[in-house]
């Protein structure tokens, strides 16, 4: 049975451990070693670390608050509003980020062109925008784990006389904030290394006094993701960005650890707390460290007040925020903390779910409207008086620019990617329905990993790996990604009905079934449904794929629409846009996704079960 | 399959194999302005030759040609660039030069001839110039009543000029300026403040903190409006009437022309230098066919020229738009971006400078300094 797992755990230790453990390869050389004690206190980085946890926790607590509600109101409104609701999350799910994001920017310049450079809009744009892309998944996971909770509970509180917002308090948040625990985590991980948002909209900045170093600069906006990608677009060295890349994976390990052992309980994590405190201050840290010793061994609410409060003052007098105060805040903020009182008490009454509704309703048809009109009229050219004039440009330049060929692209990368994904989960599923595999905990652990840890900072050695390999400039270097992004959210849902897949495949066996027969006449037909899915899953993702290919290609033949797009408008910098082209493009390119999307569409609202979250 | 079968699909994929194999190809990187002009010279040149030439327009075209430098990709066979970046691609590849491709050096400006030059020799083939002027509404100079500048106008004549527009009509934009933009910078610092030499580039100085002083101020005072990266948004308040002088690139020409707005251009106000941008083409594949086609693009140039108001590197060109007199003069007063490494560093440094110093978060002295030690560490 370990043949079946194998090529699975191959391809994840080669595209998702090898490049964190060769990010570390530097600093096995003693000179060396200065580099990453350099780079640990520049200011750049340091700046990016806060930058990274701010925005995170801020758009994940925000897409947590609004995409709950969401789905509650979703749950509980009659069928017609329902599928209004629906359709409106479905799109802003399946319209690329690479499509919006640049949309939006386009709206806000149209106010006010230096608008980017005042911090506080700067940065509160880019949370935000971040919370828009992350409610959609919250509000689907959230109407499924709302099915599940028996409808005696909800009936008893009917007769006991509370109302919706009670209803809202007692029942449901309780019920899916317990269930979104590990999904918040995640969210916070991947935003802290989050690249496209910034990227698109403020390119890091504004900047920051305190963030321009030898190593590079930061502002108010430069996440993990921007800090790392700024070193490719610079040509820094190679050990450079290496080291980056190293510090950063460290980070992001140190807070997944941190969040995941304080939401289970282990409160062995407060002396790793305390080393990072002594690595992060110096010997002030020694301070916080003793703080944090005590609150292990004392377990005393108020000792953790103290270290809360110490750990930020040395952090404003410092100038930086240590990723320990950081990780604790996060948690409290994200899982900790219990908020049922508070939110019946601040959200009594109904506007509690029209509010969120009718803005959810109003940004959706505006991002709709704004890019329909632009693929259709002059919009962008003449400002708003331009959409009284048709006009049909975009068709002639996509024409010109031979736009199919980049439909070709995507659509390798796409079909290369699910073909691939397909195959390695029908593998993986002949061990899960025998239930035989002595690797299946470590392939859970290590997809696990993949999904917490793998973005840019393993983008960036991966680059250096597939250069040297000579595959940078291949559908392969993005296929390969692309699937091992999908593997965890596949075999995790493959998983589930693996097991229901049991009984029937015991029941064949007893019929005389065995062996290759069993397996293609039994398992494959039965779970086909959930295999399409896993197949329409990974090609989406390789369809939309943006970012790798925008580092991995430099070749424009091999470029697919997400990059094209980037070219015509979706750049910031661009000093020639295209955005009826750009505009008409990301129409083509969200169809493909929506015709599809329809497929997985029902398994994500509906049958995602409370254990496969 | 039967015989016949087979024996017409071994013809098809014989017949594909000297189709993609045998016929001779040139592909093409380009960027800026022109993509239908170089389409129509590749095409004329395979009537002319039977050499197809594949023209892949690419945007940011220097990040993706150091990539494929860096991360060794498929490089095009000849690439359009701008002489800043001459040095970094002779890092990865020893280009050939000028003589290597057979052209005369005679038949370039010298000037422009000299921005392609590294360790004595000219490694690309220098094609047109843009350069920065002054361009002018002449319908907002008129609405206002007001007289247009000559082309020996100074900066404290300029400044007059804006404090007057100001005064006169509130509604009305002075001027714009990529403050932050290490391209306007160049110039300004090589006129008013310390210049960048052939030797180094030097930025952390006392003239320069004035120069980032006085922007400062005219900046605070309204009279210069910031708008860093935003060319569209310049162009368009220009079209609508909203701003009165505006200092950019001279490709812009034809594009107010095509807008029918009522312009007319000036060098800069002495002793600001307007950045003279030269582009030509690097050759990655020396063969007879790439050299055919540089000399077909060079000799049938003119249109090119003419219609996207472009300086041309070669000296016969003959030229019939009207602009080109006060075009030349600008190159005479200009300065032309040095091709170097450091260069290239300044580049990335200097807009993050500029920002942090005239949004006052940062010491302009301090924030040069930091600069400096950016471009001399070369991280």
């Amino acid at each position: 049975m370990i043949i079946f797992h194998l090529p699975l755990i191959l391809l994840v230790l080669f595209l998702s451990i090898l490049p964190i453990v060769w990010s570390f390869f530097p600093a096995l050389r003693p000179e060396s070693l200065e580099l990453f004690k350099e780079i640990w206190f520049d200011g750049s980085f340091r700046v990016s670390n806060q930058v990274a946890y701010f925005t995170s926790l801020l758009s994940t607590f925000l897409a947590l608050f609004l995409g709950i509600r969401l789905g509650f109101v979703m749950s509980e409104c009659g069928s017609r509003k329902r599928n209004l609701l629906y359709s409106l999350t479905m799109f802003v799910w399946i319209l690329p980020y690479y499509v919006m994001i640049p949309f939006l920017r386009l709206v806000l310049d149209f106010m006010d062109p230096n608008i980017f450079y005042n911090p506080f809009l700067a940065f509160a744009m880019v949370v935000l925008v971040k919370t828009l892309l992350n409610i959609p998944m919250v509000a689907f996971m959230s109407l499924a784990i709302s099915r599940g909770i028996p409808s005696s509970i909800r009936d008893s509180l009917v007769i006991d006389g509370a109302n919706r917002s009670e209803m809202f308090s007692a029942v449901y948040s309780k019920q899916i904030r317990n269930t979104l625990k590990p999904y918040a985590i995640l969210l916070m991980i991947s935003g802290m290394r989050d690249v496209g948002v910034p990227l698109l909209l403020t390119g890091g900045g504004p900047m920051l006094r305190m963030g321009f170093s030898s190593f590079g600069v930061a502002g108010i906006t430069t996440t993990f993701g921007i800090f790392l990608k700024t070193s490719i677009d610079t040509m820094q060295e190679d050990p450079i960005f290496l080291t980056k890349s190293a510090l950063v994976s460290s980070i992001l390990v140190f807070t997944f650890l941190t969040l995941w052992a304080l939401h289970k309980g282990w409160k062995l994590i407060y002396p790793l707390l305390g080393i990072m405190e002594l690595l992060w201050f110096g010997w002030i840290g020694f301070i916080l460290f003793f703080l944090l010793i005590l609150c292990w061994k004392l377990e005393k609410g108020w000792i953790k007040v103290i270290y809360l409060v110490s750990s930020f003052t040395i952090g404003m007098f410092h100038h930086f925020l240590s990723p320990s105060f950081l990780s604790l805040v996060s948690y409290h903020v994200l899982i900790g903390m219990e908020r049922e009182e508070f939110e019946s008490r601040r959200f009594p009454g109904e506007w509690m779910e029209h509010v969120p509704t009718f803005s959810w309703i109003l940004i959706t048809m505006f991002v709709f409207f704004i890019i329909l009109s632009s693929a259709l009229t002059d919009l962008p050219d003449l400002g708003f008086s331009g959409l009284l004039r048709l006009n049909l440009e975009g068709f002639e330049k996509l024409w010109e620019d031979h736009f199919h060929l980049n439909m070709l692209n995507s659509l390798m990368i796409g079909m290369g990617s699910g073909v691939l994904t397909t195959f390695l989960i029908l593998l993986s599923i002949v061990p899960m329905v025998k239930g035989t595999d002595p690797l299946s905990g470590m392939t859970k652990i290590m997809l696990s990993t993949t999904l917490m840890l793998t973005g840019m900072n393993t983008l960036l050695p991966l680059f250096i790996i597939f250069r040297k390999m000579g595959i940078l400039n291949s559908y392969i270097s993005v296929i390969l990604v692309t699937v091992n992004r999908s593997l965890p959210m596949t075999y995790f849902m493959i998983m589930e009905d693996a097991k229901k897949m049991k009984p029937i495949a015991e029941q064949a066996f007893i019929d005389g079934a065995e062996g290759i027969p069993l397996v293609f006449k039994v398992i494959y037909p039965v779970m086909l449904p959930s295999i399409l899915v896993c197949f329409s899953y990974s090609f989406i993702k390789g369809w939309t794929n943006f970012i790798v290919p925008l580092i991995f290609f430099s070749n424009p033949k091999m470029f697919p629409i997400s990059v094209k797009l980037f070219e015509y408008a979706g750049d910031p910098t661009l000093q020639y846009t295209y955005w009826n082209a750009f505009a008409l493009g990301g129409l083509i390119a969200t169809s493909i996704v929506a015709l599809l999307s329809l497929i997985i569409r029902n398994r994500i609202s509906s049958d995602i079960t409370v254990e496969e979250i | 399959m039967d015989g016949k079968g087979r024996y017409i699909l071994i013809l098809i994929v014989i017949s594909s194999l000297f189709i993609t194999v045998g016929f001779p190809k040139i592909v093409l990187w380009m960027s800026w302005e022109g993509e239908d002009w170089f389409e129509k010279v590749a095409d004329s040149f395979e009537k002319n030759t039977g050499v197809e030439v594949e023209v892949v327009y690419v945007p940011n075209i220097w990040k993706k040609l150091s990539m494929s430098l860096r991360g060794g990709g498929d490089l095009p066979d000849v690439c359009l660039v701008k002489n800043e970046n001459l040095e970094s691609i002779e890092r990865y590849i020893d280009l050939p030069s000028l003589d290597e491709l057979g052209l005369d050096k005679r038949s370039f400006h010298e000037n422009i001839l000299k921005a392609f030059t590294v360790d004595g020799k000219v490694k690309a083939v220098p094609f047109y110039a843009d350069v920065q002027i002054a361009y002018l509404n002449v319908d907002v100079f008129k609405k206002l009543g007001m007289n247009l500048p000559n082309d020996s106008w100074n900066f404290e004549e300029f400044v007059e000029i804006l404090k007057k527009i100001k005064q006169k009509d509130e509604g009305i934009t002075p001027t714009t300026m990529g403050l932050f933009s290490p391209y306007f910078f160049f110039g300004l610092q090589a006129g008013i403040g310390s210049g960048v030499s052939s030797d180094g580039v030097k930025v952390d100085t006392e003239e320069n903190v004035k120069l980032i002083e006085l922007l400062k101020k005219l900046h605070d005072e309204g009279l210069i409006m910031n708008i860093t990266k935003k060319r569209p948004i310049m162009v368009k308040m220009f079209i609508k009437k909203e701003l009165a002088i505006l200092p950019h690139g001279s490709f812009l020409i034809r594009k107010f022309e095509e807008k029918k707005v009522n312009f007319t251009i000036r060098v800069l106000p002495k002793p600001w230098k307007g950045v003279v941008d030269p582009k030509g083409f690097v050759v990655f594949k020396n063969d007879e066919n790439v050299r055919k086609f540089i000399s077909f693009l060079l000799s049938n140039s003119e249109d090119f020229m003419d219609d996207y108001r472009k300086i041309p590197a070669l000296k016969n060109v003959k030229l019939k738009n009207k602009y080109m007199s006060t075009l030349l003069k600008a190159v005479e007063n200009g300065v032309v971006q040095p091709s170097s490494v450091e260069f290239e560093e300044y580049w990335d440094v200097m807009g993050s400078t500029l920002e942090l110093a005239i949004t006052g978060k940062m010491d302009p002295m301090e924030a040069l300094k930091m600069a400096q030690s950016y471009i001399e560490g070369g991280r």
